[in-house]
């Protein structure tokens, strides 16, 4: 029920020891699900009656006054007693064990919910928490952490009301109503499932991660991360295929652990580490735990739970994971830092600590690094940024991809997306892939927009550079003073003298992935290029009008700029008053931009064949037909209609030397299987029949040509007889231009890929204007 | 085998179906499994059914011809799935975990369950713990298995407690067929329906997952994508069949609200259930004033044999021949920004000589996702005076001070808006004739409902939420709440639906408020037009 869109709500470090599998740390301290409902609030007054039940069940209303509120009149009728005449509660509760086990629960508040009739008392032995409801209701936020600290304790039973050494114990042992020793096991799998994606539903709660344990041998290697280990060899003595690792050599009690602890068995477990002092015990299992309050089914963002958790795991699990690995294995980074904490928390408990006054100081600078790191990375996700965390000197780069969250993720623009082969991947291919994965593809007649003003600030801390780090420093410094909206990125490969995919698009890609800058059409420096504004509808005009006119006092209200733009499709220098301001003009085009405000307008083109043309085309032809019947009365009757059909005159042998778009069609009579296409068909009736009227060619009304690059042969016809009659250098140019022509490529793609000038492409635009279609969209 | 074939259903497909009880001598074990041999075990004698020696005899004695095609009979030719032991303690979890939906995940495949602990003294450990676990591919979908697996776990549960239907050894073994049936079943038909004992039967329907509908705004006008009409019969609801009766695609829900004559809540209600369902979507208001432009999905879209085959059928009407897909596509790159529908039609002679019916042309693009609606977005800017502070610039400034400006409108330009308006139609093209059924109803009541009509809605994100009901104002008149909407978030659509006018003359007030003349100046009749003085259109 917090403001962030990230329904990240927790990370937990679960590690296992030679003193057992505990959760090392968790942050925030207190973490809390959103609250259910278990079944729908009958009637609500407001633009949610109306809503559909299970809507309702998943979405309490979004402003914090409202929940409260809502709870306050909950909270009304349960102390009235007008409650339980009225029904159960409404409130989803989180089955708890100590609640029947005939309860039914239902997440999404189904109808079908029925009513928790079954009397059986709930099992006295067991209950390890106390009563959930409380915490259930409460808001994730500071104050309502506090509250609960002292609801709980009115909930306690009387001898316990003050014990407050039980109840901090109780603190550091439940989360979400859990035992956060039996939550530790329950995150350790069996070996069989570490080095891979774990994935765990419990009820409402995900749990993402990549579990990694030590080699049998007992030593931390880093190659196996992602190779699941063979599972050839079977201890026996692990009879429940318990996560409890690793035989290790130190690990005294590795095959303990079956039946489920109480918690006073987990006090004692902790204890040994303390006698241990400072010397750290090595680990044998760490698994950094991401927890997700799921979505509502109803309301996935994708189809699939897997898919939207699949980010969360790629980016931030999987990435961290190495990391620590990494260091574990080189260092005991891991071990280390764990047995700190393990120390630290200890303390905390002898100094009457809470929870919450722990976890903050060990994450504090000067607390403890994996702690502060695990923190830091939660509130980046949770504000959707980007942050760089360091374990030692490995610098981490996470982030949720940015439109993870959005509902268009992996539906639209796919084609954006797709990478082309070889297309300047560094030296591993499917690292790239899944790192960058979600950056829109780079092609090289596009620009880069550096989002914040001034010099990117990089790692500039970094003072102790080695010699290679100097020149990739400067290279990096070049690379981003030359870079600039109004420079395409070959450009830049050329200014810098820099090869394009293999030095400038990592660069621009890890600049769009830090979220530095974004990719664009080549702003042109005249203005002449078409914008218009984006159709998003946006909230914060009043801001972006505000900014604008702080930032561009002499410059008209923003909004009257964007009148202007959109008014018709014009040309941005359109709205420029004189020359003079064309300078201002272009950089608050660049505000525009950077702000998502414009976008711009490509022209693109298509060829049609009209019916002059088709019945032009016609004519020729069914002169030549008549030419060549004559002539083929003298000789060969067989001969192929091919080599003298006088559309290809050009060409005097059909075999040997046809312009490659004939290749297609020529070949077909080689291969007939290769269906039913129109050129085979007008073939192979030409074979039969000197000059057959097939009903393609009959059809003289108006049409596209589809492909102009790939023509098929009656196509190519029309395309000629376009040409007929103008100047061979346009004719030429035209030809150059076709294979583009296929209302696919933008203006800046067919100049970059032809090298034809954009003079020359407006002049075969305007020679072949009767066969032309031009669209304009974005 | 089975996870290599293409998982092509609407539903995810039941890979196998498990049941696994704590044994109180052996731990956690499989007992029964559908199809055999798919959940292995490594600390288990390698055949399965050690438990049940009727396993096999159930099987024989009740030959499923509907097995044949996918269960794979003979267990010892199968791989298994996956290892048991490597997820036991997910199946067969602690006792925090119990009576909760747990789904866990192997490489491949998702084991979804709902592990169930009951206590009684009557158990050999005082407990009983069990669970009918489902197994998935990795990458299903489980939304809308989640409540099957909770329901099975629930009525076993309680059978097991009624009639230790569970625990009994003489009703043990009819948890095998059980199995079968639900992989079956489930499977083939989506849905089951088992007798347990002579009190229970599990009835198990599946029910896929739609996302929730989006906004159902007044001005919004659904169209019908099944015939809904033949989805109703006598016991459906009242509304909605009241309802249905007026979705053709031209009405817009606050206008079939008035039509059907029912509460508008309920309308949006319908209109939301019927989008939930997939049977309709929502397209803006169609009107001549409107503004059209591509989207980038032309690119592809144009060329795409579904689209130009469908189009001309849909566009022209059935007595007439169908234009090509050529023409077309031509009138479709000249919709552009800056020209509304009616300058395209009279641009492309739509009405004199090409016989196509423009609502369905404009619709029709935006249906398939090509064509977008370009709304207007008018913005009260502050005439740039001299020595005007930034602070003022703003829309707040704008605010405190439209009252002003609009009073001194109001008091010279004084005409009727009907009679410009009559002017105006008299050079409207054909289709503007045609079509001049108002898009926003002039006969909507207005004294006796307004309240209802207008009372505040859930327009856009950024509406002011409390607006009192506005009385209809009169024609000349400009209503005070106008200039608080000019900030540039409400759309020309909810202006012209909150205020119960028609383009025409919202621009007539627009224009008043922004100081220039009502009228559009020589030669620029019917023209879009962005800038009204001090109000700005913006398009977007």
């Amino acid at each position: 029920m917090t403001t962030s869109s990230t329904p990240l709500i927790a990370i937990f470090l679960v590690a296992t020891s030679s003193s057992g599998t505990s959760l090392v740390f968790r942050w925030p301290p207190y973490p809390a699900s959103s609250t259910r409902l278990m079944r729908p609030l009958p009637y609500r007054q407001g633009n949610r009656h109306g809503l559909d039940g299970i809507y309702q069940a998943s979405h309490l209303p979004d402003s914090i006054e409202d929940l409260q509120e809502e709870e306050e009149a909950v909270r009304e009728m349960e102390a009235t007693g007008a409650w339980a005449d009225d029904s159960e509660d409404y409130l989803w509760e989180r089955p708890s064990w100590g609640s029947e086990p005939g309860t039914p629960t239902s997440t999404s508040g189904s109808t079908s919910t029925r009513a928790r009739s079954t009397s059986r008392p709930p099992s006295s032995s067991k209950t390890s928490s106390p009563s959930t409801k409380d915490r259930a209701e409460e808001l994730f936020d500071e104050q309502a952490e506090i509250k609960h600290d002292y609801e709980t304790v009115f909930d306690f039973e009387a001898e316990e009301l003050f014990d407050e050494q039980a109840e901090i114990k109780h603190d550091y042992e439940t989360v979400f109503d859990f035992d956060a020793s039996t939550l530790a096991e329950i995150l350790a799998p069996a070996r069989e499932l570490c080095y891979q994606k774990f994935e765990l539903i419990v009820d409402d709660l995900a749990f993402v991660g990549h579990p990694v344990c030590v080699a049998r041998d007992g030593v931390w290697r880093m190659d196996n991360l992602t190779a699941p280990p063979p599972r050839a060899d079977h201890s026996p003595e692990r009879e429940r295929g318990r996560s409890l690792p690793p035989a290790t050599p130190l690990n005294g009690r590795s095959g303990s652990s079956s039946p489920p602890r109480s918690p006073p068995d987990v006090q004692e477990r902790t204890q040994p580490s303390q006698a241990n002092g400072t010397h750290h015990e090595p680990i044998s299992f760490f698994h950094l735990v991401l927890v997700i309050d799921r979505p509502d089914p109803a309301s996935y963002h994708t189809s699939d739970l897997s898919a939207f958790l699949a980010p969360y795991h790629a980016q931030i699990a999987f990435k961290l994971t190495a990391g620590l690995l990494h260091e574990e294995a080189r260092a005991g980074y891991v071990s280390k830092h764990c047995s700190q904490l393990v120390e630290m928390q200890e303390s905390a408990i002898g100094r009457a600590l809470w929870y919450e006054e722990f976890a903050s100081e060990a994450s504090e600078q000067g607390g403890n690094a994996l702690a502060s790191l695990i923190r830091e990375v939660y509130e980046a996700i949770r504000t959707d940024s980007t942050c760089k965390v360091k374990i030692n000197h490995i610098v981490v780069d996470v982030q949720l991809p940015p439109r993870a969250l959005q509902d268009d993720w992996g539906e639209e623009r796919e084609d954006e997306l797709e990478w082309e082969e070889g297309e300047g991947f560094g030296y591993d291919v499917a690292m790239d892939r899944a790192v960058y994965g979600w950056v829109p593809k780079l092609r090289p007649w596009t620009a880069l927009l550096m989002l914040h003003d001034g010099q990117p600030d990089g790692e500039k801390e970094d003072e102790d550079l080695t010699d290679e780090q100097r020149e990739t420093e400067e290279l990096r410094q070049r690379f981003f003073s030359t870079i600039s909206p109004t420079l395409s990125l070959s450009d830049v490969s050329n200014l810098l003298d820099l090869d394009l995919s293999a030095d400038v698009f990592p660069l621009a890609r890890a600049l769009i992935y830090t979220r530095k800058a974004k990719l664009i059409d080549v702003v042109r420096e005249n203005l002449k290029s078409i914008y218009y504004p984006t159709s998003c509808p946006d909230t914060a005009l009043a801001d972006h009008f505000h900014a604008f006119s702080r930032r561009f006092p002499t410059l008209p209200h923003l909004a009257i700029i964007l009148s202007d733009l959109s008014l018709a499709p014009t040309p941005f220098a359109s709205i420029v008053p004189s020359a003079k301001e064309r300078q201002i003009y272009l950089d608050a085009l660049i505000w525009l931009l950077k702000r998502g405000l414009v976008e711009m307008m490509h022209v693109r083109v298509r060829v049609v064949a009209t019916q002059d043309l088709k019945e032009s085309a016609w004519k020729e032809r069914f002169e030549r037909a008549k030419q060549l019947k004559l002539s083929m009365t003298m000789t060969e009757p067989t001969e192929s209609e091919e080599t003298m059909s006088p559309e290809t005159s050009s060409v005097p042998n059909g075999k040997g030397l046809l312009s490659p778009m004939m290749l297609q069609s020529a070949h077909l009579p080689v291969i007939p299987a290769s269906s039913a296409s129109e050129g085979y068909e007008s073939y192979s009736s030409d074979m039969h029949d000197g000059f057959s009227k097939s009903e393609e060619e009959m059809d003289l009304s108006p049409s596209v040509i589809v492909e102009p690059g790939r023509a098929t042969r009656m196509e190519r016809r029309w395309l000629d007889e376009m040409g007929r009659g103008k100047d061979p250098r346009v004719v030429d140019l035209f030809e150059r231009l076709l294979p583009y022509f296929d209302g696919k490529t933008t203006m800046d793609e067919i100049l970059y890929r032809t090298e034809v000038g954009r003079r020359e492409l407006r002049e075969v635009l305007h020679r072949f204007d009767p066969y032309v279609l031009t669209s304009l969209h974005s | 085998m089975q996870q290599s074939e293409p998982d092509e259903s609407f539903l995810p497909r039941i890979h196998a179906v498990f049941y696994a009880v704590f044994d109180p001598s052996k731990g956690p074990k499989v007992a029964y499994q559908v199809p055999e041999g798919l959940v292995s075990s490594r600390y288990a004698v390698p055949s399965t059914p050690s438990v049940s020696p009727t396993t096999s005899t159930v099987f024989a004695s009740h030959p499923n011809p509907a097995l044949a095609h996918s269960a794979p009979r003979a267990p010892a030719q199968v791989s298994p799935l996956f290892d048991f032991n490597d997820v036991s303690e997910y199946v067969i979890p602690k006792t925090q975990l119990c009576n909760r939906l747990v789904i866990c995940t192997t490489p491949r495949h998702k084991i979804a369950g709902f592990p169930v602990l009951l206590e009684s003294t009557k158990y050999p450990r005082n407990e009983f713990r069990f669970n009918a676990c489902f197994v998935f591919a990795r990458n299903a979908d489980l939304g809308c298995y989640e409540p099957i697996v909770r329901k099975v776990g629930r009525v076993l549960c309680e059978c097991e407690q009624d009639s230790s239907f569970l625990s009994s050894p003489a009703t043990a073994p009819r948890i095998y067929p059980l199995l079968e049936q639900l992989y079956e079943d489930l499977n083939s038909y989506s849905e089951s329906s088992i007798p347990l004992t002579p009190h229970t039967t599990l009835d198990l329907k599946i029910f896929p997952f739609y996302p929730n509908p989006g906004l159902v705004r007044d001005w919004d006008v659904p169209v019908a994508l099944v015939d809904i009409r033949s989805k109703l019969d006598g016991s459906s609801d009242v509304t909605m069949l009241r309802v249905v009766q007026w979705i053709d695609g031209v009405r817009c829900v606050g206008r079939i609200a008035e039509e059907a004559d029912v509460d508008l809540d309920w309308v949006r209600g319908c209109v939301e259930h019927l989008l939930y369902y997939q049977h309709i979507m929502l397209l803006d208001l169609f009107a001549p004033s409107n503004i059209y432009m591509l989207t980038p999905t032309f690119k592809y879209l144009a060329m795409d044999p579904i689209v130009s085959s469908e189009c001309p059928l849909y566009v022209t009407a059935p007595s007439k021949p169908p234009l090509p897909w050529h023409t077309l596509l031509r009138f479709y790159i000249r919709l552009k920004p800056g020209k509304t529908v009616a300058e395209w039609a009279d641009e492309c002679a739509i009405g004199d000589d090409v016989v196509l019916d423009a609502r369905r042309f404009v619709t029709f693009g935006v249906i398939k996702g090509f064509l977008r609606r370009v709304e207007r977005y008018p913005v009260y800017v502050p005439s740039p005076p001299e020595g005007e502070t930034d602070g003022e610039q703003t829309p707040a400034g704008a605010r405190s001070r439209t009252p002003t400006a609009s009073g001194r409108e109001r008091s010279n330009t004084r005409h009727s808006t009907l009679s410009r308006r009559t002017g105006a139609t008299a050079q409207k093209s054909n289709l503007t004739r045609q079509l001049l059924a108002r898009p926003y109803s002039q006969s909507r009541p207005r004294s006796d409902s307004v309240p209802a009509a207008l009372k505040p809605r859930s327009v856009s994100p950024g509406s002011t939420g409390s607006t009192p009901p506005i009385p209809f104002p009169n024609p000349g008149e400009v209503p005070a709440e106008l200039l608080q909407m000019l900030d540039g978030t409400h759309g020309g659509d909810e202006l012209c639906w909150t205020f119960g006018v028609a383009w025409e003359d919202m621009e007539a007030w627009l224009a008043r408020v922004g100081g220039v003349g009502a009228v559009p100046k020589e030669g620029e009749e019917g023209r879009v037009r962005a800038d009204l003085g001090s109000v700005r259109i913006v398009f977007r």
